[in-house]
């Protein structure tokens, strides 16, 4: 059996590892409404969402469910790994904006994918 | 209104001053041509850092005084505190490093963003050295045998193993700072803090162990700007063609480095310090490290040129069976631990030769060899039976019976009049990229040539309060503990292999 070298599978492009608790809880009921195509994976102690494209997490929805404003800082409390590039977000006031993932374009011919 | 945070953030970054004085001459200059921008995708203010890492201790904090509360620490496999012992101060001896390493970014790249994003991370790297003490304070008082957290980071120095932890990490401070960048926040904290901080949580969990998880998966958490780090300076260097061979060299150096520090830290740890394995090393490897990291890294920097580390193969055939033969080569030598190592059992030797076909091969008649020999009354030892000790890699500092125990692959090379161990061609490339600032370490071997084992022991310190009972012991029984007595009636003296 010989340990594999390239990455697969090749559409899985972004990825974030969230820490177990109330925020994850609530993003991955968030993810699970909003874009049913992300994968969710349930570790116990963390949480792990990988996507072809792209994920989103919209702050504005996650302040509603839970009851107090979250930007992006609340976020990155429970953000304990990804992939891709992250860009955040700020809203104009507490309690908006996003936190975006988004994978790099695949380079054809490129280095083990 | 208030002016939104990232134009408040932009205006930070006018706060920069040229002095009217010389600068100092650089400690490490550098080889590389680093353009005035870069970008830090977070654009954090210290306000908002300041809230965010405030709420993360108090969680983290809060977990420690409810297992304190809880009396969880009775609940953890007695094997995972063994391992607590030699993982705790090489995470730290990581952390020490890049703390250190931060600090030469922010004084050598001049770039506010870029700075400011390094700025955040010496706090953060300071502050994950607090919670690794925090954590060995913790596991001190409320675990059975504590005897080994005490000696903390100096028994790393002291340890014949432990001088891997600092030969892995030290690239990441004294370095040219674009290549202690791709050291440390590319392939560290990109490709192998995942292994050690976010895969390894789950084990300490299966394990009973649920503070490691709170404090490691917390402490991750801030890694996640440190990625950001690395590919901001990343980027920035690799748009100007001239950089793109030295950054494929520096990468191709420090990958392999890493592999042979954390790769064999995060296999031994997880699979011989434990008796509930979520999974195998060597899957773990594939997601984190191949999936996660080479594949986005070849998405994101493809475009420039560059490619996947050199050396990939090797480092996948390495994880077949490295930590393996590091593993039972800790086993060997357990008299110089601060740790004990527990046998392993049929249900043991099952597991690993299902997730590693052949492990048993190889392996099993070692570790019943070791099993047999555990028992002082005995007055045996599996090092006594080995020919000659390894030699450690004058690099890695692995003892030379890597990748293979029955088929190691080092060389013995001479340079400016003296012998060198190399353990593999990654090694020997690396020697001879800077053979000075390896050559000067002094070898384990070299410094006890011609002592008593037991003289190394009292030595090294590694002795119970009792002052005759090792720390180390070759089961985790109560009873049948080997004394400094019981080794000085074997009359092992330690041969320096590459001894004249």
């Amino acid at each position: 059996m010989t340990v594999r070298t390239v990455p697969e599978p090749a559409q899985r492009g972004v990825g974030i590892s969230l820490i177990a608790g109330e925020e994850t809880t609530a993003i991955v009921a968030q993810l699970r409404r909003t874009q049913p195509t992300v994968n969710i994976v349930d570790r116990g102690v963390y949480t792990k969402a990988d996507a072809p494209d792209e994920i989103v997490l919209d702050l504005g929805e996650l302040s509603q469910e839970l009851g107090r404003p979250i930007d992006v800082e609340d976020v990155l409390i429970v953000v304990t790994s990804y992939f891709g590039e992250i860009i955040p977000q700020r809203g104009a006031t507490p309690g908006t904006g996003s936190l975006v993932l988004r994978a790099d374009a695949i380079v054809s011919g490129g280095t083990g994918a | 209104m208030s002016a939104p945070t990232t134009r408040i953030h932009d205006l930070t970054k006018d706060y920069v001053w040229n002095s009217t004085t010389a600068p100092p001459a650089a400690v490490f200059p550098t080889r590389y041509r680093v353009p005035e921008r870069g970008r830090d995708p977070f654009k954090l203010l210290m306000r908002d850092y300041a809230r965010m890492e405030v709420e993360k201790d108090n969680r983290v904090h809060q977990a420690l005084d409810r297992a304190v509360q809880l009396r969880s620490s009775e609940q953890i496999e007695p094997r995972w505190v063994e391992g607590l012992k030699l993982l705790l101060p090489a995470t730290a001896e990581a952390e020490y490093q890049a703390m250190k390493g931060a600090g030469l970014l922010i004084s050598s790249i001049d770039n506010p963003e870029l700075q400011q994003g390094y700025s955040a991370q010496a706090l953060d790297e300071a502050r994950h050295l607090q919670l690794v003490g925090a954590l060995r304070q913790h596991y001190s008082r409320t675990v059975a045998d504590s005897q080994g957290l005490q000696f903390g980071s100096r028994a790393l120095s002291r340890h014949p193993v432990g001088s891997v932890a600092r030969a892995a990490f030290a690239p990441n401070s004294v370095n040219d700072p674009i290549d202690a960048a791709i050291a440390l926040n590319v392939v560290l904290e990109t490709a192998y803090t995942n292994p050690l901080t976010v895969a390894i949580p789950p084990v300490a969990s299966a394990n009973g162990d649920d503070a490691y998880a709170a404090a490691y998966l917390s402490i991750q958490s801030d890694e996640v700007r440190h990625m950001a780090n690395g590919h901001g300076t990343l980027r920035a260097v690799a748009e100007i063609p001239e950089n793109i061979p030295l950054v494929q060299g520096s990468l191709d150096r420090a990958f392999w480095h890493q592999h042979q520090g954390s790769d064999t830290l995060v296999g031994v740890a997880s699979e011989y310090f434990v008796r509930n394995r979520p999974w195998a090393y060597r899957d773990a490897w594939e997601e984190w490290v191949v999936d996660d990291f080479i594949g986005s890294f070849s998405r994101r920097f493809g475009p420039f040129g560059l490619t996947e580390p050199a050396r990939l193969g090797d480092v996948a055939r390495g994880l077949e069976s490295q930590h393996h033969a590091v593993a039972i080569g800790l086993a060997a030598l357990w008299p110089l631990n601060f740790f004990r190592i527990d046998p392993l059992d049929e249900q043991d030797f099952a597991w690993f030769e299902d997730n590693y076909p052949g492990w048993s091969q190889v392996y099993q008649p070692l570790w019943e060899a070791y099993a047999a020999l555990s028992d002082p009354a005995g007055a045996h030892l599996l090092l006594q039976e080995l020919p000659a000790v390894p030699p450690f890699c004058q690099v890695c500092q692995l003892p030379c019976i890597v990748p293979r125990f029955e088929a190691p692959e080092f060389r013995i090379i001479e340079w400016s009049g003296k012998k060198f161990a190399l353990c593999s061609d990654g090694c020997e490339a690396n020697f001879a990229w800077n053979p000075i600032s390896y050559a000067s370490y002094g070898t384990f071997w070299g410094r006890y040539h011609g002592w008593d084992l037991a003289d190394v022991i009292l030595d090294l310190g590694f002795i119970r309060p009792d002052g005759k009972t090792l720390v180390a012991q070759p089961h985790l029984h109560e009873d049948r503990l080997w004394t400094i007595d019981h080794i000085r009636g074997l009359g092992v003296t330690i041969q320096d292999p590459l001894a004249p």
